[in-house]
């Protein structure tokens, strides 16, 4: 498919002197179908013209939050639904991300710090960077439990 | 998850022919890593140009494949933008010897890394 097709469902709104555009994806917690949904995320990179940098930002962002509902929130429940509404402008990108799965410990989403690397190699961490990453690359987030639902939202800056 | 590997200048260079190391991919990293490397003891040299995403899961493989390495470095060509940033971001990038290209790391004949001045 040709780069330049704009996302499925994407809708463009001129907000003052910059483009927004509007993305609804539904995807089942299953690692292939996280992979997938990042090509229809990448069209609608383009559709709103993002800079670099808040490409990746968005795209590790994502990837860690969708990771992290297949890994814990659907931990015994696979291929459980997800919904995604992403808002993509080149002020940054804002996301709400649905779930029906387990309820986030203490209501609260985890913020690490960042695992000690200055140790044996044999002691290195191999996880526990996914909250971290999200953390670091996002403003506003917040957390709710509605109904047997998790809502996730936050805004993906970038750089600087 | 697609690995293959050659031996030049003594270095064993492991391409990942894969666009992403991610959750759907980072356990089939970790299991060709250990067989590719198993027979062999000099240098090991990743070339990550074709990888343009690289999640937390596979970062996580990416210390796996330094642990199996025991006390040997593993030295990485090539980040494309977005994987060094997760380095960068989870300072992995001081765990690791990274390198600009493959032939970069080919003629540091100690395997030392771009920092290394």
């Amino acid at each position: 498919m040709p780069r330049d097709v704009p996302a499925r469902q994407a809708t463009n709104i001129k907000a003052a002197d910059s483009t927004v555009s509007n993305v609804e994806i539904q995807i089942r917690a299953l690692p292939e179908e996280v992979r997938n949904c990042f090509e229809q995320i990448h069209r609608a990179f383009e559709t709103a013209e993002l800079p670099s940098d808040l490409r990746i930002n968005t795209e590790v962002v994502l990837a860690e939050v969708l990771n992290n509902i297949a890994e814990h929130s659907y931990c015994d429940r696979p291929a459980g639904q997800i919904a995604m509404n992403l808002e993509l402008s080149g002020d940054g990108v804002k996301f709400l991300i649905v779930d029906d799965g387990n309820v986030m410990p203490n209501l609260t989403p985890p913020d690490p710090e960042l695992p000690k690397i200055d140790v044996e190699v044999s002691d290195l961490p191999e996880g526990g960077f996914g909250w971290y990453l999200i953390r670091t690359l996002t403003t506003d987030l917040e957390y709710a439990r509605v109904g047997s639902h998790n809502h996730l939202r936050a805004r993906i800056l970038a750089d600087g | 998850m697609q690995l293959s590997s050659k031996v030049v200048k003594d270095v064993l260079v492991i391409k990942v022919d894969s666009k992403r190391i991610d959750a759907a991919g980072a356990i089939h990293l970790k299991d060709q890593f250990r067989d590719l490397t198993m027979d062999f003891e000099g240098r090991v040299l990743m070339d990550l140009q074709n990888v343009e995403f690289m999640d937390s899961s596979g970062l996580g493989a990416m210390v796996s494949a330094l642990k199996i390495l025991d006390n040997r470095k593993l030295e990485l060509a090539d980040l494309q933008p977005a994987v060094a940033k997760v380095f960068a971001l989870t300072r992995m990038d001081k765990v690791f010897v990274l390198f600009d290209t493959v032939e970069d790391a080919l003629e540091d004949t100690k395997g030392q890394g771009a920092d290394a001045a």
